[in-house]
């Protein structure tokens, strides 16, 4: 009975750990001194890790579902819908879907793997030793830098979708360029666009401080930080998959 | 000047360390595949228990019920989004009621092996590289080769052999999850109607779009568990080395599996589309 109490409590005092730290570092950063030598670099780090790898997931998904979505709409008939549907794919859905998968796989676990390293070898304790909290010179300028980039992505990857997706469905599977631009506006607008740019706040947010708590609180030795990375990205992709069902349900009740 | 001199060799070389690394990467893969018989005759009880292993997971992934829970619950959450947009996109139009064509569609063809494929590369992948690193750091495939048994059938072939078995059960958890998703929604959330629903559902669901999509995860796996083990198995730099390497592993494992799906699925959908509404 204990044991299966204490499984239950495991990983629910591990999730209070996440939302204390999360309001920490709100508190932080807008108490303290915000340290954005530190934010620019990591930005520019989480950039430079994840450009290619999100292009390269773009292509690839928002791509594949366009190539598919085009045969049914040449099936139905209504291929001059090709543009409205390439705007509800790379803007509402997969914008936001691959964001989560490049700031979680890619951003997430560079982040995990970095502050895992420091914490092993004790960096993080020295720091606290001399007095730095590591939540005001390491977790929040990453979360910031992790935000920051998501949302950039995000636009990124709406915009390549539809470029991506122009060349698609006009070049390959001869929908009329006219009415591919015409109809990028018909499903998508800019509340669309609001809300696809609110996921990618939330999700880079949530990959953020899981990819912080995991890395922070390494145990174990060698095996400790590829196990922590591993862990923090297969939460961060299960987590976050229900939470964009939630705000696409919230954004279809509203608008 | 020898600042100037370091920094040119540096930039110069950057093409060729990056040729260098796709031909080790290359040689790798090569090797794992010949050695697919010796592992088959050799570690056959090894395969079974990574099958074991891969399946249910370790350590805190375990508790939660491992990678099929993990890569079922992330289908079930995907086919719900694509039956909620569907309906939504479809009752702009005024055709809400035949939605669940859509749900048929996009869930099997779509949105199942898409996230599945992200599933398996963030589970059953970087599981992967982070325990071939720890070997690896910790000299235990030193010790192996020492015992003269050959370290990559026994580690890296077993393992791809193992990823390629353990998907189909885990697929069609992961296939029935998206299924599930479209009709609790559809039918309890947006009222469709549960008669409604498995009329257009199963008029519309071909078997062979299943049939195609796990061919497109199978190919997905071998790419996930060749790319993940590669990078585990060469993990160096103490224990952070291990942690660097899941994160390159992760990042490189996307971008494969994404690419894959997309040449297989356009290459039998462009051949054999299974979808024609008027029959």
């Amino acid at each position: 009975m204990s044991t299966a109490i204490s499984a239950v409590a495991k990983p629910m005092r591990a999730f209070g750990d996440v939302i204390a730290m999360f309001l920490d570092s709100v508190v932080t950063l807008f108490t303290k001194p915000f340290s954005w030598r530190e934010c620019v670099q990591q930005a520019w780090f989480i950039t430079r890790v994840s450009l290619i790898p999100t292009l390269l997931v773009m292509l690839g998904f928002t791509l594949l579902v366009i190539f598919e979505v085009n045969l049914l709409l040449k099936d139905l008939g209504a291929l001059d819908l090709a543009g409205g549907i390439a705007g509800i794919a790379s803007v509402q859905q997969i914008g936001p879907f691959v964001t989560v998968v490049v700031v979680a796989g890619a951003g997430g676990t560079a982040i995990c793997a970095d502050l895992g390293a420091r914490s092993i070898r004790e960096e993080i304790d020295a720091m606290r030793v001399l007095g730095i909290d590591p939540i005001q010179r390491l977790v929040v300028p990453r979360i910031v830098a992790c935000v920051g980039v998501s949302m950039i992505l995000n636009i990124l990857i709406s915009a390549g979708g539809l470029v991506g997706g122009y060349f698609f469905s006009v070049y390959l599977q001869g929908a009329t360029p006219g009415a591919y631009v015409d109809s990028v506006s018909l499903f998508t607008g800019a509340p669309e666009l609001a809300v696809s740019m609110i996921k990618a706040f939330v999700f880079g947010l949530v990959a953020a401080v899981i990819a912080c708590y995991m890395g922070l609180n390494v145990k174990g030795g060698s095996k400790g930080v590829g196990d922590a990375v591993n862990q923090a990205v297969v939460i961060t992709v299960a987590v976050l998959v229900p939470i964009s069902l939630t705000i696409s349900l919230i954004q279809f009740a509203i608008l | 000047m020898s600042v100037v001199s370091d920094r040119l060799r540096a930039v110069a070389g950057k093409p060729a360390a990056a040729l260098d690394s796709i031909g080790e990467q290359g040689l790798f893969y090569a090797r794992v595949f010949v050695s697919i018989p010796r592992a088959l005759r050799r570690h056959r009880r090894e395969v079974i228990r990574l099958i074991a292993e891969l399946g249910t997971g370790t350590g805190a992934l375990a508790l939660i019920g491992g990678s099929v829970v993990i890569v079922a619950s992330i289908t079930f959450f995907a086919g719900a989004v694509a039956a909620a947009q569907g309906f939504e996109s479809s009752s702009n139009i005024g055709v809400g009621s035949l939605s669940p064509i859509l749900a048929a569609f996009f869930t099997a063809r779509l949105s199942t092996p898409l996230l599945a494929g992200v599933a398996l590369a963030v589970t059953l992948g970087a599981a992967t590289t982070s325990q071939l690193g720890a070997m690896r750091i910790s000299e235990e495939i030193d010790a192996i080769e020492v015992m003269s048994i050959p370290s990559l059938p026994y580690l890296a072939t077993t393992r791809v052999i193992a990823g390629m078995i353990v998907i189909t059960p885990l697929y069609v958890f992961a296939t029935l999850a998206g299924f599930l998703a479209d009709y609790l929604l559809l039918v309890f959330f947006y009222n469709t109607g549960a008669g409604n629903f498995q009329h257009y559902f199963f008029s519309y669901l071909s078997p062979l779009d299943i049939f195609f999509s796990y061919i497109q995860v199978l190919g997905m796996v071998v790419v996930v568990m060749l790319i993940h083990t590669f990078f585990g198995y060469t993990a160096k730099g103490g224990p952070a080395g291990v942690g660097e390497a899941v994160g390159r592993s992760v990042r490189a494992s996307l971008s494969g599996v994404m690419i894959v799906n997309l040449l297989i699925g356009m290459s039998i959908y462009a051949n054999f589309n299974t979808f024609h509404l008027a029959g």
